[in-house]
């Protein structure tokens, strides 16, 4: 068991969050199409999405 | 980032409009614009300033606030409007941008005035139709994401006119931006903290249902404290560890600068000494003249008299001389006895008794009646005179010689204090820089105890939020909802955990990567014994090594131009990798862009074998290169670089307010 699932924590929804976090600001620095707010909740969207996706 | 085209118009010396199009092909990636001096070479560069970054650098002497073309500006009249346009289409990260800076020049109480400049951007995806506006507030952020305007120097290089680029300011936050890291601080930013209650965590912990739970808010309460403690104590440690860094680099400047000046210190510590010397002797022969003065003038005349006493002497060697007079006796001595009727025996001096005959028998001894016993007296007296004129004759001679010896010494250290201060005339005064080492020394050691007091109470904050999460943790996750946001919190706040560490160990990785880079680099152009050594604000140091000990060195104009070029190649060749990986499967890039160099008059000043090194790794490093050059340094260049060079460019001066730039067939 990895540390990560030790904490009750699914790697490959960790690993998708991460890319998709870091895909979000990366085009947003391209284009500052979304405010702070709207990217704060666009991420807290995501994680919960992901938690909530069936592998 | 590629530069796909520059379009200007009326800006300065390029009358009406102007399109170059930039080589930006694999193979061909050079593009060459040729032009001698004052043709418009540094204007060009100096347009993609004003356009991305709405500044220019041009000479005092050039009227260098006016854009507008001159011989427009001096045909301007009353109601007349002209425009100044620069207009840059770049691609970055598989985006085609347009950015666009204006400015309206018209004509207004009897002179030509301009309005503030604008600025216009759009982009669109590559391949794909119509273009999307940025909005004007965030026209310089996007800018600044591309291509950060603090390395805007390095990238529009002005060889001529940028000394040294590389030791003015923090380059680090650019660089890092440049090399992809601001995504991951951004996401870093909006995950946010429990107590920031705008961010990801804020707002997932706001959402918690803990309200009743007395104990539950008094851990998050104390949770909440100590990590505000930790910000402080966090700002405090940055605040410190600046500190200590900038102390670091007085120390080493100023070890640097003793080690230099050992020599320099030792000749005015010896300098101190003899003056010091000096005036101690001057003082002791000073004592020394006193009391030869004084001496001599105890026994001059006595001494003097020698000569006369000799003749006296030779002239009495033949005269009887009577001893049985009584020493220092006189007649008036006798007179004197007699008169008093007593001899110093005691006897009455009747007259006629015997004690009376023999007194008066004693002044036949005695002057007038006998001078024996006054010359007896005057040779006993001249035997001592001699004793004594020898005497006062060893001892002047000696405190002469005393004299000499003590103005020999103070002479041997004038010389040699005079050719010491020959050597050290134009130096600097070493102690001043003893005695600051010795305070940043003292500096040193206070902030490093300063900062592990730090250090010790933030491990204690940290066992306070560990020991009070716990708590709450085991309180909270009693209802279902809590769970499942109990279960976003810990994904966020492990995706925080691991950006942040990402983002530290990508800090340190990229220097070290950028350093061993530019060395590379740098060894390629220059051939000689220095190495290039970046520190944390990314400023760029030469380095040669004396003894065992690394020490900056001096750089030439040609040297300092090579350090650089290094640098900014260094950094574009690592722009290109990846830099961050999020899992062995799962690659994302942050950065893996290509960027430009554009050079005015990179060769200025470089002898041939330097030219010839510059051409070769330019065009192999950067994926595109842009040069405005000079016809004479390009015939040293060409045959190098010539096989990479895409477009080429010939600026025709017509007059000195309008130059037209032509594509060359050759």
């Amino acid at each position: 068991m990895t540390d990560i699932e030790k904490k009750g924590l699914d790697e490959k929804r960790l690993s998708a969050m991460k890319i998709n976090i870091l895909e979000l600001e990366i085009e947003n620095l391209r284009t500052r199409e979304k405010t702070n707010e709207a990217m704060v909740d666009a991420i807290r969207k995501m994680i919960m999405e992901e938690v909530k996706k069936n592998y | 980032m590629l530069l796909k085209s520059l379009y200007i118009k009326n800006f300065r010396q390029f009358k009406g409009e102007t399109l170059i199009e930039f080589a930006h092909e694999k193979e061909k990636n050079v593009t060459i614009i040729l032009g001698d001096n004052t043709y418009g070479k540094t204007t060009l560069l100096q347009a993609f300033n004003w356009c991305l970054y709405n500044f220019v650098v041009f000479d005092k002497d050039s009227n260098p606030d006016m854009l507008l073309n001159y011989e427009i500006e001096s045909q301007m009249r009353y109601g007349s409007r002209e425009t100044v346009e620069v207009r840059i289409v770049l691609v970055h990260k598989n985006v085609e941008y347009t950015i666009s800076r204006t400015q309206e020049y018209f004509w207004m109480e009897h002179k030509v005035r301009g309005e503030v400049p604008k600025a216009t951007m759009s982009y669109k995806t590559l391949g794909s139709d119509g273009q999307t506006d940025i909005r004007t507030q965030y026209i310089d952020k996007v800018i600044n994401e591309i291509l950060p305007r603090d390395l805007s120097n390095f990238f529009f290089f002005d060889t001529e006119r940028v000394r040294d680029v590389s030791n003015r300011k923090d380059l680090s936050e650019s660089v890092k931006g440049l090399l992809g890291l601001t995504a991951l601080e951004n996401a870093i930013k909006h995950l946010g903290s429990k107590t920031l209650k705008t961010t990801v965590l804020g707002k997932f912990y706001s959402s918690m249902d803990n309200e009743g739970d007395r104990k539950a808010s008094e851990a998050l309460e104390r949770i909440n404290s100590a990590q505000h403690r930790k910000s402080v104590i966090a700002e405090q440690i940055e605040e410190i560890t600046s500190q200590i860094a900038y102390y670091e680099n007085e120390k080493s400047r100023l070890e640097h600068i003793l080690l230099e000046g050992e020599n320099t210190a030792a000749l005015q510590n010896k300098s101190l000494e003899l003056e010091k010397k000096i005036k101690n002797e001057t003082n002791t022969l000073e004592q020394i003249y006193e009391k030869f003065v004084q001496d001599f003038n105890n026994g001059a005349v006595i001494f003097f008299a020698k000569p006369l006493m000799l003749r006296a002497i030779n002239f009495l060697k033949e005269a009887e001389v009577d001893d049985k007079g009584i020493k220092d006796m006189t007649a008036q001595s006798i007179a004197d006895i007699i008169k008093r009727g007593k001899c110093i025996c005691g006897h009455e001096l009747i007259e006629g008794s015997v004690e009376y005959k023999n007194i008066l028998k004693q002044l036949e001894y005695l002057p007038p009646q006998s001078i024996g016993t006054s010359i007896r007296n005057f040779k006993e007296k001249i035997i001592m005179y001699d004793q004594a004129n020898q005497n006062y004759y060893d001892n002047l001679k000696s405190r002469y010689e005393d004299i000499l010896r003590s103005k020999t010494r103070i002479q041997e250290w004038q010389d040699e204090l005079d050719n010491i201060n020959d050597d050290i005339k134009d130096k600097e005064d070493m102690n001043k820089y003893v005695n600051k080492l010795t305070d940043v020394k003292k500096q040193l050691k206070n902030l490093n105890e300063k900062k592990e007091r730090y250090i010790r109470e933030d491990e204690g904050c940290n066992n306070d939020i560990e020991r009070n999460q716990k708590i709450y943790d085991s309180l909270v996750a009693v209802s279902s909802k809590n769970k499942a946001l109990m279960i976003y919190i810990r994904y966020a706040e492990e995706i925080k955990a691991w950006m942040e560490k990402t983002y530290k160990e990508k800090e340190i990785d990229i220097r070290e990567r950028l350093e061993d880079k530019v060395n590379k680099i740098f060894n390629k152009i220059y051939h000689g014994n220095r190495r290039v050594s970046i520190d944390e604000k990314y400023n760029v140091t030469l380095l040669t090594t004396i003894g065992e000990k690394e020490i900056a060195s001096g750089e030439s104009e040609g040297l300092n131009r090579v350090k650089n070029f290094a640098f900014i190649t260094g950094l574009v060749e690592l722009a290109k990798e990846k830099i961050v990986a999020i899992a062995d499967e799962n690659k994302l890039d942050l950065s893996s862009e290509p960027y430009p160099l554009v050079m005015d008059a990179p060769f200025s000043n470089a002898d041939a074998r330097h030219t010839t090194n510059i051409s070769r790794v330019l065009p192999e490093v950067a994926e595109q290169v842009i040069m405005f050059v000079m016809e004479k340094d390009w015939h040293y260049a060409e045959p190098v670089m010539s096989y990479r060079v895409g477009s080429k460019w010939i600026l025709d001066k017509k007059t000195e307010y309008y130059t037209v730039l032509k594509r060359s067939e050759s």
